[in-house]
């Protein structure tokens, strides 16, 4: 399995050939623009339990989209299969729809000037080569690290897995621009259950790095996976109170979310969002920046150009509270009468710190700082509402008395307002987990609404 | 039209067969190729789906989408170990490349050896006939589906002037699948999909809210009438303009009455992913050993029902082959039935229930629900509203989620209401009702006898896998639910 290709089947210059095909006979049935893409993505999943391989799947997809626009009226459609019948199949069917439709003014192709014509490329690939045997074993560690932890209570895996993916791509468009991309993803997860009589308890970990050499070790994986279950055994209910949070590191990411859902093109423009205009307001606390970096070697949500073929930008999105970018694609930016922003098909590498945080803001030093609370390492479920801020999610997780660990909790529901809660952050630990494509040390908050019983 | 089981094979073998130059006899090969030794059960699933959808946004439909997704997927199952492979591609060349690599994946990536065992496949003659075999445009061309959007649209904005944007989307998709087992199995389905969504936003000086809500099924696009647009932007509207004036929700253990139809996701999440066979083989469920004791009140039966004529949640064949069917799970309060796909009947030693399913064909089946619902019980609605001194009354629900392990849930309201003194009051919002399944259902104290299915609009994630389902309930009371509210 190794070699330069991964587990890929197709060359970068076989992709090319057909989204230059695709846009070639978006020309011919008259569209005045045309993008389209190609996407090939290959691996390996394993699956084990109980000492036994469960699942072991081979993958293969390849799609191709084409987009075509007619003064505005814009037809996508893709395939599967990449062959010229069923090529043309979709160009025409693109074209046709694109005939049935009312013209917007700011649907079409990414300005000429604005694409990536000799950016450097960001380094995404690194095929690791494993075979089946190789993903087995790893996935058999991370079982066998996981049920030696040793404790008085009982722990079982559920699911041990690992898998290695390559993808690439070709992104052509009618003005001429056409360049291909590969990227590979390396993914090590365990879920365990506890149990103590009849109380049962799941607990999982996972590793996810573009690199084989980026990943936690297939033993510390089953290790904290078995110690988060059996960490939650016995956990009581919280009656209802306004308390502290302390919003553990690998579960804050969603409130960056929460922020950045707010700044997307598709919110701001459709008024979804409690803050509309929202550059140059404030959003956050003052000693908070939220950075966007789209070109970090091996990032997980880097990228050269984005799904258009525009380049994003090293930017600060919010800078001491105040936001100074929004995630735009090409036409929700023209609609709200700016650049694209090179987010089209999403949002980058993100990392949100304090210019408060010292050095002794570890793990152990927020929870000094949360002094008596709650530590809240697991939600549940639950939603917040992008147009009115209204939050209430459901969540786990421990008491806290004088800094130390009291008690495992659940059975309740954090609430509050997203408008209010951003602005109530008071500090940003050291403890940057990195979750998804997001970096963040763990989030206190001093007064949220607790609902149980 | 196909409505029978045989004619919708028939439609099935020459969309996916012969428009690939294939036949039986390269089912029969691949089938047996894929049999290696010791594999106790294989299956090749063959899927063509076409789709397109429209979008509405600030009065203009500029946008439609289509898609075409066909390929075939070959699982080769030994006790509870499971290979796969697929391809997009359907084709002989294709069928040998994905039943050799499944094989070669089941022995940890040495290759096995096929032991060439024949095998006999012959067509379901009978299926739950939940659908017709027919195109879900039902005739309607790209006009007649702009226009649809349109006179959708200006019915919302007539509405209230504070009804700021609309935005709507419509989706149709006719699947064809095919599956030929090992265990004999050859079973085609031709499946229609229909969806029309609406979502709005409401703006008063103070403040802005949204609202959505949806109708399909499957049913020919054409079969959606004035009446049923009317009842989606009733819906999408009121939850915004309601939601206008909402306070944020009280905090606690309160008293709370569900209305009936979408609600019904409580049932779902609080004991129906809890009751589906895989949970059970792998020992991950709360309600793991518990079958044939009391899980619920006294008088709550509950269904997952396949069957229901033109359903979003229905099957005529689940996609591992088996006629899909109407399943007791819940009866008097008391736990008698579970789900089951066949991989987890065989290693039960349980029957399949035709609730295997998968996303697509480059996905493994699992052990899914179709319409899942609450029987009625003998309570006018009013009633129970009636009864209640102090509590939540929640219309509509955002969706929720589960922890099968715990049996933890939680759901998220959309649209609530306070009752007072057996009145339903001012809106609230923000509510979130979380509990424990089995506790929760012992604490259902009064049944409506206004049983509904959601809109159909309700869709299911599990494991990554997305499909649709649909949920329902009458009317309920259920005593002592936690509410996650920001007011103290």
């Amino acid at each position: 399995m190794a070699g330069g290709d991964g587990y890929l089947l197709q060359s970068e210059s076989t992709l090319a050939q057909a989204v230059a095909y695709a846009i070639e006979r978006s020309a011919a049935l008259g569209a005045s623009e045309a993008i389209a893409m190609v996407s090939e993505q290959g691996g390996i999943t394993l699956t084990v339990a109980g000492g036994k391989v469960e699942t072991a799947v081979r993958e293969g997809n390849q799609s191709l989209r084409i987009t075509v626009y007619a003064d505005g009226r814009t037809g996508v459609a893709s395939t599967e299969s990449l062959s010229r019948s069923a090529i043309d199949r979709v160009v025409e069917q693109a074209t046709a729809m694109a005939r049935q439709l009312e013209p917007d003014p700011e649907a079409g192709l990414a300005d000429r000037e604005a694409l990536a014509w000799t950016t450097p490329d960001v380094p995404l690939f690194a095929p690791s080569g494993q075979s089946a045997e190789d993903l087995t074993e790893a996935a058999m560690a991370i079982e066998a690290a996981a049920i030696s932890v040793a404790t008085r209570d009982g722990v079982r895996v559920s699911e041990a897995g690992a898998a290695s993916q390559d993808m690439r791509f070709a992104l052509a468009t009618s003005h001429g621009f056409c360049r291909t991309g590969s990227g590979s993803v390396q993914r090590r997860w365990c879920q365990t259950i506890a149990h103590r009589g009849d109380d049962m308890r799941q607990g999982s970990w996972s590793s996810v790095d573009r690199r084989l050499e980026g990943l936690l070790p297939s033993a510390e994986v089953g290790r904290i996976a078995a110690e988060k279950a059996l960490g939650v055994l016995g956990a009581e209910g919280l009656t209802t109170r306004r308390v502290p949070v302390l919003v553990d590191a690998p579960v804050a990411s969603s409130l960056v979310l929460d922020m950045c859902g707010q700044l997307s093109g598709a919110s701001q423009f459709r008024r979804l969002t409690f803050l509309p205009d929202a550059m140059g307001q404030q959003l956050a606390a003052s000693h908070l920046t939220l950075e966007e970096d789209p070109f970090e070697p091996y990032g997980l949500a880097s990228s050269t150009f984005d799904s258009e073929g525009v380049p994003g930008k090293r930017r600060a999105i919010v800078r001491n509270g105040v936001v100074e970018g929004l995630f735009l694609d090409t036409r929700m930016a023209r609609k709200l009468g700016r650049a694209s922003t090179g987010n089209a098909g999403g949002m980058r590498n993100l990392t949100l710190t304090s210019t408060t945080t010292e050095t002794g803001d570890n793990l152990a030093g927020m929870l000094s700082k949360l002094r008596t609370g709650l530590w809240l390492t697991r939600f549940m479920g639950g939603s917040s509402n992008p147009a009115t801020g209204v939050y209430s999610r459901a969540a786990a997780g421990f008491w806290v008395e004088n800094g130390q660990v009291v008690r495992p909790v659940h059975g309740f529901t954090v609430a509050g307002n997203l408008q209010d809660m951003l602005k109530a952050i008071v500090a940003v630990g050291t403890d940057v987990h990195r979750e998804g494509a997001i970096r963040v040390g763990s989030i206190l908050l001093l007064d949220m609404q607790i609902a149980g019983r | 039209m196909p409505s029978t089981a045989s004619h919708r094979l028939t439609l099935a073998q020459d969309r996916l067969l012969v428009a690939n130059d294939l036949d039986i006899n390269a089912l029969q090969n691949g089938l047996s190729g894929l049999w290696a030794r010791g594999a106790d059960y294989g299956d090749l699933y063959f899927e063509l789906t076409t789709r397109d959808s429209w979008s509405l946004e600030r009065g203009k439909v500029a946008r439609a989408a289509f898609s075409i997704s066909q390929g075939v997927g070959a699982r080769a199952v030994t006790d509870d170990n499971t290979a796969f492979a697929y391809s997009s591609d359907i084709s002989n060349k294709s069928i040998t490349a994905i039943t050799a690599a499944a094989r070669a994946m089941q022995a940890h990536g040495q290759d096995a050896i096929a032991t060439g065992r024949g095998v006999q496949i012959a067509g379901v003659t009978r299926d739950s006939s939940a659908y017709a075999g027919i195109v879900a445009a039902g005739g309607m061309d790209s006009i007649e589906k702009v226009a649809l959007l349109q006179r959708l649209d200006q019915m919302t904005r007539a509405i209230d002037p504070r009804i700021t944007e609309v935005s709507a989307t419509l989706s149709v998709e006719d699947s064809t699948v095919l599956v030929a087992a090992t265990d004999g199995t050859l079973a085609g389905d031709i499946r229609p999909l229909v969806r029309l969504d609406l979502s709005v936003i409401a703006e008063s000086s103070s403040k802005r809210s949204s609202g959505s809500a949806g109708a399909g099924g499957r049913f020919a696009l054409s079969e959606i009438t004035e009446a049923g647009l009317e009842k989606m932007v009733q819906k999408a509207t009121s939850i915004a303009l309601t939601n206008l004036n909402a306070k944020p929700s009280p905090a606690g253990e309160m008293t709370v009455v569900l209305g009936s139809g979408f609600p019904g996701v409580l049932l779902h999440e609080a004991i129906g992913h809890g009751l589906e066979g895989d949970f059970h083989r792998k020992r991950e469920s709360v309600f793991n050993g518990l079958m044939g004791e009391r899980i619920a009140a006294p008088g709550v039966n509950v269904f997952d029902d396949a069957t229901l004529p033109n359903a979003r949640g229905s099957l005529n064949v689940d996609d591992e082959g088996v006629a899909g069917q109407r399943t007791l799970l819940i009866e008097d309060g008391r736990l008698v039935g579970l789900m089951q796909d066949k991989t987890s009947a065989r290693i039960m030693r349980d029957t399949a229930t035709g609730n295997g399913r998968r996303q697509s064909y480059s996905d493994l089946p699992m052990t899914r629900m179709t319409n899942t619902f609450l029987e009625n019980g003998p309570y006018d609605p009013q009633e129970i509203l009636a009864s209640v001194r102090h509590g939540i009354y929640a219309l509509e629900f955002s969706g929720g989620t589960v922890d099968i392990t715990s049996g933890q849930f939680t759901f998220s309201a959309e649209k609530a209401f306070l009752i007072e003194n057996g009145k339903v009051t001012a809106p609230v919002e923000g509510a979130t009702l979380i509990g424990v399944g089995n506790q929760t259902l012992k604490a259902i104290s009064m049944i409506g006898n206004d049983l509904a299915l959601d809109a159909g609009v309700a869709i299911c994630g599990k494991n990554g896998q997305m499909v649709p389902v649909g949920v329902g309930q009458p009317t309920i009371r259920i005593d002592n639910v936690v509410v996650g509210g920001a007011a103290s």
